[in-house]
């Protein structure tokens, strides 16, 4: 176990740059998710502190030891591929006990400690198969057992899950979350996937174009975003944007009119006559009868309704912009009905429309 | 044309039977195709038939050109087998093959995976270079290649017969093409997992390209198996021959014996024969385990 700090890391691909100059402190135990869209640089972070990719400038700690020279096999890292990498011609007991080839535990020893992982992967019954006889499950299981049979500081997942359908990915993502509640090995684990992000994460750290974006707890970027990006990427569907402008008197006016009382996290940074964005989620957004308590009030046309069980989205038009609300199951409104819409004023975020960032 | 048409399509309607074994109708397109690979077939096949045929004949019956002896016998194996210079370029042609056949499999892929799969300044000259020796014909060759031997005292032996066949820029090119089919993320995991380089290469990539080495070395084992101008500059000792140089000078008085040579060319084929089926079974399992990945 140890944590991993990450100083000041560039990267540049000859003269491109595509890192710039990341900080990142990822503590002892401690599950991290990158995420962001693709291309952002998150396999290339992965890369570097696996050292299978040189890094440009800055510095990369694992354990407090310095490791920018250190070959990968002595990091004491383990990776998880996303398409597995785990070997064709090798059994599943050959492919698990690869990670150990070059440790100097007896052979008994090393023997135990494959079976064990097996048997906590539910591999034991498919020692001797080779992966073309396994599920898509099955390999992905291999490919952890032969990271975790090394027992390493620090595992590292690039995307190991999207190869899977959806509900093996599902299944899986519980059983990574059991694995490091039961072994409380330092994760970094990369994904482009929200969701993933989300369940998974006990930091997350939301990434953009090689800079960071956000860092925080799921429930920390999810509630206070810090820029527009971050706001519109954790969360299905994506937050709504409205433009607004600012008043003297710590409010905003929306584009038709409608004036809304600034949230109380502002603080006094809204100036009189500021380009904002008005954001709020889908979840916060409610269909409701006028004159529902709240401080964002909306009227609109139901243009399409997705129903999703106990509750159903509905996507109303105002003006020529379409927001996202919801509605429960049992009081959805029509196509074409005029709606109202409220949110609460704490469900409302407000972004300064040149830099993209939260007033806060 | 018209007329294979019509027989067709009488053979077709008439014959219940057959038209049910055929199931889909017989199309021109599909007559033709098979008319012509027939005659491609025939082409290729009737010279063995001939050189097996002549191979059972006695001497006064050789120049008779009937497929068919009319006095078969096993006279000319028996002769063959028994004269020792058979034997000895058997053994100098079976001993070149294998051993250039294991260096090209060593050395093409040994190159190829360097020029695929590491990124160096110049790599690209050189494949480049490797690739243009391609174009230049072995009969372009012979003649810096003998000069070569000659200064480096290699005319007449098995190192001065085999130098030149040690690597090819073909294999380098095929085994190069197909190592891009191995994912990096196989060759990273097992970097991390500690493997040196040269371990990588030999116990992770080699046996994700077995079809490919298969094929490659079906075709250098065939290729040196049958070289003929080379050896046949390269080597005055007849001690030294390959099978196919001394066949061509396989006689037992002043005459050429051409039911000997062919006797001869008939069991040179064997282990031409042998290499192809050891090898082809690994490309079809290759190619099983290869789309089963992933
Ligand atoms: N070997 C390379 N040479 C040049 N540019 C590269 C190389 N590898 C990656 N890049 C660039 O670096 C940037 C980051 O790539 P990276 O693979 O880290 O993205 P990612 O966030 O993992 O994306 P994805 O979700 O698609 O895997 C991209 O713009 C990519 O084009
Ligand atoms: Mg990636």
């Amino acid at each position: 176990m140890a944590d991993v700090s990450i100083r000041q890391i560039y990267k540049q691909y000859g003269s491109v740059e595509v890192i710039h100059g990341l900080d990142l402190e990822i503590a002892d135990g401690e599950f991290v998710v990158l995420v962001g869209p693709s291309g952002c640089g998150k396999s290339t972070m992965l890369r570097m502190i696996a050292g299978l990719e040189e890094i440009s400038g800055g510095e990369i700690a694992i354990g407090g030891r310095v490791v920018n020279h250190v070959e990968p096999k002595d990091r004491n890292i383990a990776m998880v591929f996303q398409n597995y990498a785990i070997y064709p011609h090798m059994t599943v007991y050959k492919n698990i006990g690869f990670g150990l080839r070059t440790s100097r535990l007896p052979q008994a020893d090393k023997d135990r400690r494959i079976r064990d992982t097996a048997k906590i992967l539910g591999l034991t019954d498919l020692l001797e198969r080779r992966p073309s006889q396994l599920s898509g499950g099955q390999r992905q299981r291999v490919a952890m057992g032969r990271a975790m049979v090394r027992q390493p500081a620090v595992f590292l997942f690039d995307e190991p899950l999207s190869n899977l359908d959806a509900q093996l990915r599902a299944q899986m993502r519980l059983e990574i979350k059991k694995l490091h509640q039961a072994m409380g090995t330092t994760i970094v684990f990369v994904t482009h996937d929200q969701v993933e992000a989300m369940t998974l994460a006990d930091r997350i750290v939301i990434m953009k174009d090689g800079y960071i974006q956000q860092m925080g707890t799921p429930t920390e970027v999810y509630e206070h975003p810090a820029t527009m990006f971050a706001a519109r990427f954790i969360g299905s569907p994506s937050m709504n944007m409205l433009p607004a402008t600012g008043t003297a008197d710590a409010a905003v006016t929306l584009a038709g009119g409608a004036r809304v009382p600034a949230p109380p996290s502002v603080n006094g940074a809204l100036q009189a006559d500021q380009a904002l964005f008005l954001g709020v989620r889908p979840d916060h957004l409610l269909v409701t009868e006028p004159g529902a308590p709240g401080a964002l009030h909306l009227e609109g046309t139901v243009s399409v309704i997705e129903p999703l069980g106990p509750e159903a989205l509905v996507y109303v038009t105002i003006g020529d912009r379409e927001l996202v609300a919801k509605a429960p199951a049992h009081k959805t409104p029509e196509v074409g009905a005029s709606v109202h819409l409220t949110a609460a004023g704490e469900a409302v975020h407000l972004f300064d429309a040149q830099t993209e960032r939260a007033l806060c | 044309m018209t007329a294979t048409l019509d027989a067709a399509g009488r053979l077709g309607a008439g014959e219940g039977g057959t038209a049910r074994f055929f199931r889909t109708p017989i199309r021109p397109g599909r007559i033709v195709m098979w008319t012509l690979l027939f005659l491609g077939g025939i082409t290729m096949v009737m010279p063995i038939v001939f050189m097996l045929s002549t191979s059972l004949k006695y001497p006064h019956e050789v120049f008779d050109l009937s497929l068919i002896p009319q006095e078969p016998t096993l006279e000319n194996y028996i002769y063959v087998l028994e004269d020792g210079r058979f034997f000895r370029w058997f053994i100098n042609s079976l001993l070149i093959a294998t051993a250039t056949t294991l260096s090209c499999v060593f050395f093409d892929s040994l190159v190829g995976y360097v020029l695929c799969k590491f990124k160096f300044r110049g790599r690209y000259i050189i494949f480049i270079a490797i690739l243009s020796t391609l174009m230049i014909p072995t009969e372009m060759l012979v003649i810096p290649w003998y000069l070569m031997a000659q200064s480096f005292g290699w005319l007449d032996t098995y190192w001065g017969i085999m130098f030149p066949g040690m690597m090819t820029a073909f294999g380098t090119f095929l085994m190069k093409q197909f190592f891009e089919t191995v994912p990096d993320d196989f060759l990273e995991a097992a970097r991390i997992d500690g493997m040196n380089e040269f371990q990588i290469w030999w116990s992770i990539a080699m046996p994700l390209v077995t079809p490919a080495l298969s094929a490659l070395a079906i075709f250098i084992f065939l290729g040196n198996w049958t070289a003929f101008i080379w050896p046949l500059i390269v080597t005055t000792d007849s001690n030294l021959y390959t099978l196919p140089v001394g066949l061509t000078t396989f006689s037992v008085e002043q005459q050429i014996d051409w039911e000997l040579i062919m006797t001869g060319a008939s069991l040179a084929t064997i282990p031409t024969l042998l290499v192809f089926l050891f090898f082809q079974r690994y490309i079809i399992r290759g190619v099983v385990l290869a789309g089963l990945k992933g």
